[in-house]
């Protein structure tokens, strides 16, 4: 079964240890969700999805990886 | 305010809305909740507009499709049945159950007409040719 992973975690602290706080606000989400994300408990939209890497200066690819 | 404070008066202002409908059904007084919920739908607006971070997002939404769909299921379900049950007795002899099945039968059959509806409303709203 096809799983999406992300890098949200890892990104994050090496942007200045940034907050889940900061990037919710940042990527106009809730906190709750920067949780859900980083559990690999919620797949985000595609706009979710490349908020979040705008935010970390990257490609989307750079922060979800999808494996088969 | 912090989201934990907010969700704390969230609480508060759900539960005496509740506590005002029940008490003025309870107490014969038909026109009261109308008031009391609208008093309540205010506070809530109040009270999210001073909180700081967003509260409400995509996952949010989809927690809440997910879940009004779950009841929509399970209700019309139940609603249902029992109204099939409660026919089934008033046929059987005991009429003061007559009623009460027509009003679940009839509430049952709404709720599937409004989910027809709104299923080919946003059907045609999301595109694909269905």
């Amino acid at each position: 079964m096809a799983r999406i992973n992300n890098r949200i975690r890892r990104l994050r602290f090496d942007h200045d240890e940034m907050t889940q706080e900061e990037l919710a606000a940042r990527a106009d989400c809730t906190r709750q969700t920067i949780i859900a994300l980083e559990q690999n408990k919620y797949l985000p939209s595609i706009e979710l999805a490349f908020k979040i890497a705008r935010v970390f200066g990257v490609s989307v690819e750079d922060v979800f990886q999808y494996m088969d | 305010m912090s989201y934990n404070t907010y969700r704390m008066y969230k609480l508060v202002i759900v539960i005496i809305i509740a506590v005002g409908v029940s008490s003025a059904v309870a107490a014969g007084v038909p026109w009261l909740p109308v008031p009391v919920a609208a008093a309540g739908a205010a506070a809530m607006l109040l009270v999210k507009r001073r909180v700081k971070e967003i509260v409400v997002d995509e996952r949010t939404w989809r927690i809440a499709e997910r879940a009004g769909r779950l009841a929509f299921q399970w209700g019309a379900i139940l609603m249902a049945l029992a109204a099939a049950t409660l026919l089934a007795l008033a046929r059987a002899g005991n009429t003061s159950f007559e009623q009460a099945g027509f009003i679940l039968a009839y509430t049952a059959a709404a709720l599937v007409a409004i989910y027809y509806f709104s299923y080919i409303y946003y059907s045609k709203k999301l595109g694909g040719g269905e």
